[in-house]
């Protein structure tokens, strides 16, 4: 086992009970999907040792961090866990490169295998800087960087103390799309290519697919749903797995019997078939529908599939596609959004369109996370 | 009784001198902590008022209380910056000598000087009147132009 967390902590946000692991079987990268706030916050200040958890225990690699039972609490310091979030600063009074020579010293001081013969810190240095894109801002003083530049800073000093574990909290929130993007590929690579697991924790869907090997969801404080990232961001199986996931199409549904739901805000009875063509049982604790605006059509579909009228089309133009919003019950207010590409549909013709198909193999059953659990 | 005035007349002192004082040597301590500076230098004063032990207690303990408040002040480190190295391997000890004890190097000179300042106007308290009022020109000055 790499990691085992279990805990249980009162915060001022709620209670937090999370419980989740990272086994030698499934080495893999772990992205934690929440909303950001003090629960998620306190999931990963438990796991380095800066919170004390009210309830539970912490194993890495075969260590007790703590273990409330027990009695046992290792200090932040001796964990060996990495963690950026945003309280996580750069020393005000030391160079960029001193900040790194620091931690690679306390490292080497602590025993901590640097992998580098003769003068490790100084043989590493460089190297960390150059991983993070740092050549030539060693010697600046942290006031003196951009916010880009502080953040691969932070990522080269946190490498720097050798973790056996990475914990980020949404540690690029305030950059560009594109600058946050080469942060995280840069320290997920190096964290591979040192095998040190990672677990992200954010709300951007995007950025958890690219962190991730796994996804979970963290539902008001308590663990949901698991899964492998490419099944998770197919058929999220909670509503607030789907939200997460980008889902944008979702409505409240009542089961009507074994097989049958009622979506009132879509007008519409839904049931799904399977290969078969049997109707297939609605899960249990079912309480919505949702359906990817990618997978609605305007041609009728091969197999079954549900068909909805739309009502006070609107059409709102963006850099590559149209983004059509429509309402499938005359009078209501809750809208439909489906983004077309510009080349295959122009305005006028998407505002002519009266009817729109949905798969039923796309239509997604949603369980209401607290009930799945 | 004799104390309780001497206590009395030293934070009355003590406030009236806080402004300007404040403004020469540290404005960032806090007017309380300057209060208690002010009454720590002035009731041994008062209490051998006269005789060149109070002098000297005076000169004595306004370098030290402003020399030392400073100094420390200079050292300060904020709470992140402690998490911070705690998560990158750094104990306590560490932080105290990579992270603390530089800062407070640097801060020795204002300090020393801060010190001084402080001899200066427990000697001639008049002199905290006249940079007041110095201050009080030198800022209608700076709005006016």
């Amino acid at each position: 086992m790499i990691l085992q967390v279990k805990i249980r902590k009162q915060t001022k946000e709620g209670l937090l009970d999370a419980a989740f692991s990272i086994t030698e079987h499934d080495r893999q990268n772990l992205s934690i999907l929440a909303e950001p706030g003090e629960l998620r916050t306190g999931l990963l200040t438990c796991i380095a040792g800066l919170e004390k958890p009210d309830e539970g225990s912490v194993i890495l690699n075969d260590r007790v961090l703590s273990d409330t039972l027990k009695g046992t609490f290792v200090k932040p310091e001796e964990r060996h866990v990495g963690l950026i979030c945003r309280q996580t600063v750069l020393f005000s009074g030391l160079t960029v490169q001193d900040n790194v020579r620091l931690v690679l010293t306390a490292a080497e001081k602590a025993g901590l295998s640097l992998a580098s013969s003769g003068n490790p810190v100084e043989r590493l240095l460089p190297d960390l800087l150059h991983d993070f894109g740092l050549d030539g801002l060693g010697g600046k003083m942290p006031s003196e960087l951009t916010a880009s530049q502080r953040v691969r800073a932070l990522f080269a000093r946190m490498m720097a103390s050798q973790p056996q574990l990475v914990l980020l909290d949404d540690p690029v929130s305030g950059l560009d799309g594109e600058t946050r993007a080469s942060i995280l590929c840069a320290a997920r690579d190096l964290c591979r290519k040192k095998q040190i697991p990672v677990i992200y924790a954010g709300a951007n869907a995007d950025e958890a697919y690219q962190m991730g090997d796994r996804i979970l969801v963290l539902e008001n404080g308590k663990t949901g749903e698991s899964k492998e990232k490419n099944a998770f961001f197919e058929k999220p199986k909670t509503l607030t797995g789907a939200l997460m996931s980008g889902v944008s199409n979702v409505a409240r549904a009542v089961p009507l019997s074994k097989t049958h739901a009622l979506v009132s805000d879509w007008g519409l009875v839904v049931m799904k078939r399977g290969e078969n063509g049997r109707l297939l049982p609605l899960p249990e604790g079912l309480c919505a529908v949702g359906i990817r605006s990618s997978d609605l059509a305007f041609e009728k579909p091969e197999g079954s599939s549900v068909r909805l009228s739309v009502y006070g089309a609107e059409v709102e133009e963006g850099p590559s596609c149209f983004l059509l919003r429509f309402c499938p019950v005359e009078g209501r207010e809750k809208k439909i959004e489906v983004k077309v590409p510009k080349s295959v549909m122009r305005r006028e013709e998407l505002l002519r369109i009266s009817t729109v198909y949905v798969p039923s193999n796309a239509l997604l059953y949603l369980t209401d996370g607290a009930l799945s659990c | 009784m004799e104390l309780l005035s001497a206590l009395t007349q030293s934070i009355l002192i003590g406030a009236a001198l806080l402004v300007p004082a404040g403004a020469l040597s540290s404005l960032v301590i806090p007017p309380l902590a300057d209060a208690l500076l002010f009454a720590g230098i002035f009731v041994p004063a008062e209490i051998f008022a006269g005789s060149s032990l109070g002098f000297a207690l005076t000169i004595v303990s306004a370098f030290c209380l402003e020399f030392l408040l400073l100094h420390m002040r200079a050292g300060k480190i904020r709470r992140d910056e402690i998490l911070t190295a705690r998560t990158l391997g750094l104990d306590r000890r560490q932080i105290r000598k990579n992270l603390i004890r530089p800062r407070m190097r640097c801060g020795l000179p204002l300090a020393f000087l801060a010190g001084i300042c402080r001899m200066c106007l427990s000697i001639c308290p008049y002199l905290a009147l006249i940079l007041a009022a110095a201050l009080v020109v030198n800022w209608i000055l700076g709005r006016k132009s």
